[in-house]
């Protein structure tokens, strides 16, 4: 597993983000909100996708609806995660497939574990 | 017979009472004269009678030749006509055995009727009553037998005239002394009749000048006796009925003034209950609608005739409303239900009605219920409200933990040290110094959005340099927005008098502005900060050639919360507050806050405040 989307409004988050993964030996590719990511679906799958909910022009959920129906068999999880701590942001991930939760603020070093371990076949769930 | 017509005979009395009188004792003296009369006659019938018989049978027993004349001796028969005197005597007559005038006396002008002799000898001494039609005259005749040596020789007849019934002339001043008394006695019984009714027909006038006047009084009348006794008692009478009227009229005028007063109290209650601002509506012990106010109709948009005349039902279908009122309704003094419902009424499902019961207990007798008020509540706006606040809330949350996530993010990714290049250790600085300028900012404008809006907030003015101010913004803000790779210009004159103004509030105003000028700009475009001073006015401008807003969105900008549906505006992050802020804070200052745009051209806004020393004054 190396290649993770990330979709994500926020420069700064990017700009972190995908150093501190880069530097752990992932792959990353951004996309700025949901219409971008499912283009960047078009050109080919990653093994992980993680992704912001309240983002413009297409939020994270709605993004997460479309994967369900445009990639019914998919095998890449996709983790949420999010500064949204209602309720039914959770239970909707919780609803889907191969769907994780994540509430930000998130320590890096424990995405980074969390994504070594998915690697190394344990699952996702930290 | 009706009361009338027996007052019509009572009057007819009184007027005629003296013919009356006087018919009365004239019918008195006829009854007398003739009962005196009758028995006259019927004294003088037996009379006749009496003396008949008896000279009959005395002249049976004379010797049959002293009867008979005979050579110049009359007989006793002429003697009794010429001595008997009596002035009803009619005839005597001898008659033999057949009946045939042996001899006769009578008075001139009768002529003795023959008859047939009885044949039983018990009928031999008899009376018998005869008309003599051709004489038109009325016999009583009286016969005895005339018996010689033990034979029947012949009858003795006598005969009388039947007295008449009547008076003559001679009785006269007899019966006129008898009479008279009568009538004195009548003219006397007159006087002392009219003497007694004098007074009481008196009364009766001023009885019935006090009917015709309407007036209830005593009547006022000398008399004696029993009629004094009556004119007491029936004044008496009056007495206690003009006591008994005031009284009733008293105790009419207290209910007119309990009546009165309670129609106040009514209406004073009524009007109590129109002011409220709720929607009131009342139901009785019965269950019945007893009144709503105007707001009810209004806000149910039903007219008030529907709703008091009718079951709830036919104004509503809405089950849990249903509910809700007949439970109330029905028990008014079981429990009532605590919480309030709300619906949405059929008619205007925008609106949003809350129900609220509250049981009307006796103010005195706690154990006793009046009935039950209901009170409706347009909660739409309240409801609304909670959603904005919800949804602010949550929109305020998220607006700090983003910065609180890069925080969080570069924080720990300086904490390793290894890998971190000098470059990203700047970078970090920087962003870490952004951040929390973010959610300073952010914090600031809340703090002072509430402020305002709570009313506690007072400028702090004080002389300030406007320049220095200006560029000193100006400055924080381009560092801000070099990422954008935007070109910065300020254009302030170097000399301009102070402005008395709140510095940290105003600079939230001009910062906000500038914060947006920044963010709604597209990359290389132009960000102005001007300023000029015409007469007494401070013009400050805040110029972008960004987005630009659309004309009807420039409408709502400076509302709360306010955030354009656009698509580049929803790229970018806001909570919406940022405008709404700077227009209160000019506001406080006395001046405007005046937008000019155009889409995808830019926009400028304008700060307009005087510098005058009227607004010194205004401060003070």
């Amino acid at each position: 597993m190396q290649n993770i989307l990330i979709v994500e409004d926020e420069p700064h988050i990017i700009r972190v983000m995908k150093l501190s993964l880069e530097e752990n030996g992932y792959s990353i590719n951004v996309a700025h909100n949901g219409e971008q990511a499912l283009e960047k679906l078009n050109d080919g799958l990653p093994d992980l996708l993680i992704t912001d909910i309240n983002m413009p022009r297409m939020s994270g959920d709605l993004l997460c609806k479309k994967i369900e129906v445009d990639y019914p068999d998919r095998q890449f999880p996709i983790l949420v995660l999010t500064s949204k701590t209602e309720i039914e942001h959770r239970e909707w991930t919780a609803n889907m497939n191969n769907t994780y939760f994540l509430e930000k603020p998130v320590s890096i070093k424990k995405l980074i574990r969390m994504l070594d371990s998915y690697k190394n076949g344990s699952g996702l769930a930290a | 017979m009706s009361k009338k017509n027996l007052n019509n005979v009572s009057t007819w009395v009184n007027q005629r009472i003296g013919f009356i009188v006087i018919f009365s004792s004239l019918l008195a003296v006829s009854a007398i004269l003739y009962l005196l009369l009758n028995n006259m006659h019927a004294t003088r019938i037996a009379q006749i009678r009496t003396q008949g018989i008896e000279l009959a049978r005395l002249i049976s027993e004379i010797p049959y030749y002293q009867l008979v004349p005979n050579d110049g001796h009359r007989g006793t028969l002429e003697l009794i006509k010429y001595n008997e005197g009596d002035p009803n005597f009619a005839y005597g007559a001898i008659v033999d055995k057949n009946g045939s005038l042996i001899t006769s006396a009578a008075i001139s002008g009768i002529i003795i009727p023959k008859l047939k002799p009885p044949a039983d000898p018990s009928n031999w001494l008899a009376e018998k009553k005869l008309i003599l039609e051709s004489q038109n005259k009325h016999i009583i005749e009286f016969h005895a037998p005339l018996i010689e040596k033990g034979k029947l020789i012949g009858y003795a007849r006598l005969g009388f005239h039947e007295p008449k019934f009547g008076f003559t002339l001679g009785q006269i001043p007899f019966l006129a002394s008898i009479s008279l008394p009568i009538f004195l006695i009548a003219a006397l019984f007159l006087y002392l009749i009219k003497r007694e009714i004098q007074p009481l027909k008196v009364a009766g006038i001023q009885i019935n000048d006090l009917v015709n006047q309407g007036s209830f009084k005593q009547v006022d009348i000398r008399a004696s006796g029993e009629l004094s006794d009556f004119i007491q008692k029936f004044n008496e009478f009056v007495r206690l009925a003009q006591s008994r009227i005031s009284e009733l009229e008293s105790n009419k005028n207290d209910l007119v003034a309990s009546s009165k007063l309670l129609t106040y109290k009514q209406s004073k209650i009524e009007s109590v209950l129109q002011a409220l601002p709720e929607a009131v509506l009342v139901f009785d012990e019965s269950g019945n609608v007893s009144f709503i106010n105007s707001k009810v109709t209004s806000l149910l948009n039903i007219p008030a005739d529907e709703i008091l005349n009718n079951e709830i039902s036919s104004w509503s279908s809405n089950p849990n409303v249903m509910k809700y009122i007949n439970k109330i309704k029905n028990n008014p003094t079981s429990n009532y239900p605590a919480e309030r419902i709300e619906f949405k009424p059929e008619n205007s499902p925008d609106k949003s009605i809350a129900i609220k019961a509250f049981p009307l207990f006796s103010p005195k007798e706690t154990k006793y219920v009046y009935g039950t008020l209901v009170l409706f509540q347009d909660v739409t706006e309240e409801n609304l409200a909670k959603q904005a606040r919800g949804e602010f809330v949550a929109h305020v949350a998220h607006e700090l933990k983003t910065p609180l996530n890069v925080l969080a993010m570069y924080s720990e990714t300086l904490q390793r040290e290894e890998g971190q290049s000098a470059e990203f250790r700047a970078e970090a600085v920087n962003v870490i110094h952004d951040e929390v300028e973010r959610i300073s900012m952010l914090i600031n404008n809340l703090l002072s959005i509430t402020k305002i809006e709570l009313g506690s907030l007072s400028l702090e003015r004080q002389h300030v340099k406007l320049r220095d101010l200006l560029v000193d913004i100006f400055e924080t803000n381009k560092r801000n927005g070099r990422a954008k790779e935007l070109q910065f210009q300020i254009d302030v004159p170097k000399e301009m008098s102070p402005l008395y103004i709140d510095k940290d509030m105003l600079r939230i105003a001009i910062n906000n502005l500038l914060t947006n000028a920044i963010k709604y700009s597209n990359k290389n475009g132009v960000v102005t900060l001007s300023a000029e001073q015409i007469d007494n006015s401070v013009y400050i401008k805040i110029r972008d050639t960004g987005i630009g807003i659309s004309v009807e969105d420039q409408h709502y900008i400076f509302d709360k919360f306010y955030r354009s549906n656009d698509k580049e505006t929803r790229e970018r992050t806001g909570h919406g507050l940022g405008l709404s802020l700077a227009n209160d804070i000019v506001k406080l200052h006395h001046g405007s806050l005046k937008v000019q745009s155009e889409k995808d051209k830019g926009s400028e806004f304008t700060i307009i405040l005087e510098n005058n020393s009227s607004m010194l004054e205004r401060a003070v």
